[in-house]
């Protein structure tokens, strides 16, 4: 009975988080509707465009990994992954690690032998057995390349259990902002899955551990998504039907940018008065 | 992707991934790796899969994982005294591999279902040991143009 | 029950070995797979291996046999964390795909078998089979043509295969092209190129084969020093952390290492022993294993009587007694010492050093009990009473010199003598120990000595007082002996009236000049004195007779 009630329990959860989530959709989508004067009656007044002030639909805290570790740089997406070619541990030998379009997942972390919160990140890939990696994963760690990093330095500190592969241009592929740092990549599509870093592996592997859940929620999601009432279908539809008829094709860059294109001015077509409504920004 | 160390070289069609190592060469002090007098040699392992990091020189710990796609190319370096030798008689590297070289008995350890084959040559005055093995013998046709795209390059720089 | 299917046609070999040897391919024609010509039965359960192994558990048969005792003995950390079963990490299987040891198909011998060659090797770190160093694999490659089948060993243990394995390491016997399957696997601490001088030394490295063994194969694990050390507790033993690492001795037999309480000692005749304590500090002044003692042939022991420890030697044995002190018993000591009952015989413990006697004519080792003489090659021991008198009348110094041989018994059951130099000492328990020399002794002789008319002597020979002569006294009367006359026996009736009546040798009789004839005698019992004559009529009739 008890089991029943928790399972319950979750379905709502879930089905509540899912209606957030089209009510912020469906409200964003009438938002920049309202900005472009599409679905006004005629003899309506519409929207100004959106301010160049307005906010981004992403925010830093959103990307904010731990307090007292500071965030990763802004970036208007996450990096690519890449494979990894470069020289072993030593200096001497030459290998290449495939990343994208294999079976596996992939956590490229990211080192290097001098920086004092890295050696905690050395020590615990020496011990395999204790790092708990979700199933099917492969740890790989890259340090820069000889160039760059003590290949002596490296080769005592590389653990016997993980490929280590001396690459300055690995990190030039995956824009790490420095060392530690950690990207763990979904390894037949190539996506990244989650990057971030932390103060140890324990941080770290549950940082990861989340994302994996949260990529796992979104495909249980995908999965088990409820039919859409009739009544938000057909305004879908309608919204659809009415931006295409505005200009505005799927994927239209007016859709994501909240500035006005380089060097237009706007015309009395495209200002619009609000009077009385707030404006957006 | 293009590999590049220990007088060989190799450019490693998509899909795969490889080392070209040289495992380190044992001393008075470190006699729990061999003994002082013993020479290592360059190892080459070239796999459509992802190589486990703990392997024995011809592929143990690798095969493991092996399944029926799968490929491992191993080039094997000897010293300059096999060079030329009855066993190593044939001259330069093989480049193309046909199934009915590979046997299920031909492996350094025998599993189920896949095959090997073991070719020593001399190329430049270098002795060497190709040693191929297949996850799955069924696959040898499919799979083997893989392998000999992997063998067409790969060089071996002289001595 | 399996049904043996015809075979499938074999391709034609010879013709397919000639495009794989082009090819650089150099199997044996006549067995290019040996799993294509093993039976059906065997094919299935090859190809069906995969299915099962690692699935199968023989947990309740491990707690029955001592693979599990191998397999911790050998690799407890990896054996403890590595998934499968101790079975199976020790011991292999014949569908693992590894093939067998040597040892568990060529009765017992580490090495190949006929119709194989040494082909190969390669090496697995860190193995505990050789106490943490490299772990030698040897390939014995088959002939060609090939004369065995592929096949399962039929061992319990190291069941794996043999024969089938189609693959060649290729660093030794390089001359030869042609090889069959892997017969068997030789295992060695010993590095290829010494154990086969065909081996290059290419390396080649294989860890997942470390810890395969066999009933047959025994751990090599150090020197039979190490060994020792190590069941002696390590340097939580009593002897304590390293000081020297072992090292050979300057004599080329043997080695030693060197702890903090004591050492190790090795040869290959005495084997590894310890020496230790005050023991050992009294070997050092020996000269140690370049003294006379040579190697230690036992570690330290307790004594029954629990008096002593003690620790045995090529050449003797150390006693450390305690408060007494600690003593070598040298080669030939030792030997004498020991057939005279050792510490518990009538020499009992060893009392002193070796010593060189002052006429330096021998050496001499005290004990409880008595002395051991060495002269030449002549040992000697002497004890007890015999002992006591002879060092009473000034030893070897005196009148009876270096005792000849050791106390021996008379003969007639009641007491024993010994040879000296120039004379014997009698002993009975009753008479005690006297010895006896110069005309006394030869007339005893004379007269039979224990078995004549005196029995045993109980007296040594002493000084009349007259400056002339000596007698002694025995069970049955006395000799008398002077320096103008020789010894003569005078006893019973005729002794009493000789001492009683006549005063004795410095009596008017003076000397005996002669025996007293036997009974029957013509003329009568008459015995001769330098002053007259005692004629024995009876035991209470003696007549004198002055001289003219």
């Amino acid at each position: 009975m008890t089991a029943l009630v928790v399972v319950l329990g979750l379905v709502v959860a879930v089905l509540a988080l899912l209606v957030v989530g089209l009510l912020r959709s469906h409200a964003e989508i009438l938002k920049r509707l309202h900005d472009l004067g599409a679905g006004v009656e005629p003899g309506q007044p519409t929207s100004q465009p959106a301010s160049p002030t307005a906010t981004p639909v992403t925010s830093r805290e959103d990307f904010q990994v731990m307090p007292q570790v500071p965030s990763p740089p802004d970036r208007e997406a996450f990096g690519g992954a890449a494979d990894l070619v470069g020289v072993g541990a030593g200096g001497a030998d030459a290998l290449s690690v495939r990343i994208i379009g294999v079976e596996h997942d992939t956590i490229v972390a990211f080192l290097s032998s001098g920086c004092i919160t890295c050696q905690k990140f050395w020590d615990a890939f020496a011990k395999p057995r204790k790092l708990k990696l979700p199933s099917g994963t492969r740890i790989v760690v890259v340090t820069k390349g000889p160039e760059a990093e003590s290949a002596s330095s490296v080769a005592s500190l590389a653990p016997a259990s993980f490929p280590t592969v001396m690459s300055t241009q690995a990190f030039t592929d995956y824009d790490v902002p420095g060392s530690p740092y950690f990207v763990y990549v979904h390894g037949p599509s190539g996506r990244v899955r989650g990057e971030g870093t932390g103060p140890d592996w324990e941080q770290v592997s549950s940082l990861l551990a989340q994302a994996t859940v949260d990529a796992g929620l979104a495909t249980a999601l995908s999965g088990r998504q409820v039919a859409k009432p009739d009544a938000d279908a057909a305004r879908e539809e309608r919204i659809d039907r009415e931006l295409f008829e505005a200009g505005v094709a799927p994927g239209d860059p007016s859709l994501f940018s909240v500035t006005p294109p380089d060097g237009a001015d706007a015309t009395d077509a495209d200002r619009h008065d609000h009077d009385g409504h707030h404006p957006h920004g | 992707m293009k590999l590049q160390a220990h007088g060989i070289e190799t450019e490693l069609p998509a899909g795969w991934e490889g080392r070209i190592a040289l495992r380190t060469q044992p001393t008075a002090a470190t006699r729990s790796i061999g003994d002082p007098a013993e020479r290592t040699n360059p190892i080459v392992h070239l796999a459509n899969f992802a190589l486990p990091e703990q392997r024995g020189d011809f592929g143990s710990g690798a095969v493991d994982l092996m399944s029926e796609p799968h490929v491992l190319v191993v080039l094997f370096e000897y010293g300059p005294e096999c060079a030329n030798t009855a066993l190593f008689s044939r001259q330069g590297m093989p480049k193309k591999l046909t199934p009915t070289m590979f046997s299920g008995a031909a492996l350094q350890r025998t599993l189920p279902g896949q095959a090997g084959c073991q070719i020593f040559f001399t190329e430049g005055n270098r002795a060497f040991c190709l040693y191929t093995v297949l996850g799955g013998q069924s696959a040898a046709t499919r799979v083997l143009p893989q392998a000999n795209a992997t063998l067409a390059g790969t060089r071996i720089l002289a001595r | 029950m399996t049904v043996a299917l015809p075979r499938r046609a074999d391709r034609p070999a010879r013709a397919e070995s000639a495009e794989l040897s082009s090819d650089g391919i150099h199997r044996d024609p006549g067995n290019h797979d040996p799993v294509a010509t093993t039976t059906f039965a065997q094919r299935l359960a090859h190809r069906a291996s995969g299915l099962f192994s690692g699935h199968t558990s023989r947990r309740s048969f491990l707690t029955r046999t001592a693979v599990v005792g191998s397999a911790l003995a050998v690799g407890p950390i990896d054996f403890l964390l590595k998934p499968g079963t101790a079975y199976g990490y020790v011991c292999g299987t014949c569908t693992d795909g590894w093939t067998a040891f040597c040892c568990t198909i060529n009765s017992g011998r580490n090495s190949c078998p006929p119709a194989s060659f040494v082909a190969g090797w390669w090496k697995a770190d860190n193995a505990a089979y050789c106490c943490g160093a490299a772990r030698y694999i040897i390939d014995c490659n088959a002939t060609c043509p090939t004369q065995c089948a592929c096949r399962c060993s039929g061992a319990s243990c190291d069941g794996r295969k043999t024969c089938c394995n189609q693959f060649r390491y290729g660093q030794c016997n390089t001359q030869i092209a042609c090889y069959g399957p892997v017969v068997c696997r030789v295992a060695t601490c010993t590095p290829p190129w010494r154990y086969d001088p065909s081996c290059t030394t290419s390396s080649a490295t294989d860890n997942r084969t470390r810890d395969h063994g066999a009933p047959c194969l025994t751990t090599d694990c150090g020197t039979p020093i190490a060994k020792k050390y190590a069941a002696l507790g390590g340097s939580a033993g009593f002897l304590g952390p390293v000081v020297a690492a072992e090292k050979a001795n300057s004599d080329k037999r043997g080695r030693v290492a060197r702890y903090r309480n004591g050492n190790i000692y090795w040869t290959s005749s005495t084997g590894a022993r310890e020496v230790h304590g005050r023991i050992l500090a009294e070997f050092g002044t020996q000269a140690g294993v370049n003294g006379v003692l040579k190697y230690p042939t036992s570690d330290t022991r307790t004594s029954n009587d629990k008096k002593s420890t003690y620790s045995n030697f090529e050449n003797g044995r150390i006693y450390d007694r305690g408060t007494p002190g600690v003593f070598t018993v040298p080669r030939p000591y030792f030997a004498k010492h020991e057939a005279f009952g050792g510490i518990s015989g009538v020499l009992g413990y060893p009392t002193g050093a070796v010593r060189r006697s002052r006429d330096n004519k021998s050496r001499y080792q005290n004990y409880v009990g008595g002395r051991i003489y060495v002269q030449g090659s002549r040992v000697v021991e002497i004890h007890g009473a015999v002992f006591t008198h002879h060092e009473s009348i000034q030893g070897v110094y005196g009148p009876l010199g270096y005792p000849v041989n050791d106390l021996a018994p008379t003969g007639d059951r009641r007491g024993k003598a010994q040879w000296f130099e120039k004379g014997i000492v009698f002993y009975t328990p009753t008479t005690g120990a006297y010895g006896l020399w110069g005309k006394v002794l030869d007339r005893y002789a004379a007269n039979g000595n224990v078995r004549g008319s005196l029995r045993y002597p109980t007296s040594k020979p002493t000084p009349v007082g007259d400056g002339r002569g000596t007698f002694a006294t025995f069970e049955r009367g006395n000799i008398y002996a002077s320096s103008t006359t020789g010894g003569f026996q005078v006893n019973g009736a005729v002794l009493a009236a000789y001492l009683d009546v006549h005063g004795g040798p410095q009596g008017v009789l003076g000397y005996p000049l002669s025996e007293l004839p036997p009974a029957g005698t013509p003329g009568g019992r008459i015995q001769t004195f330098e002053g007259g004559t005692l004629r024995y009529i009876n035991d209470t009739n003696v007549v004198f007779t002055p001289n003219p």
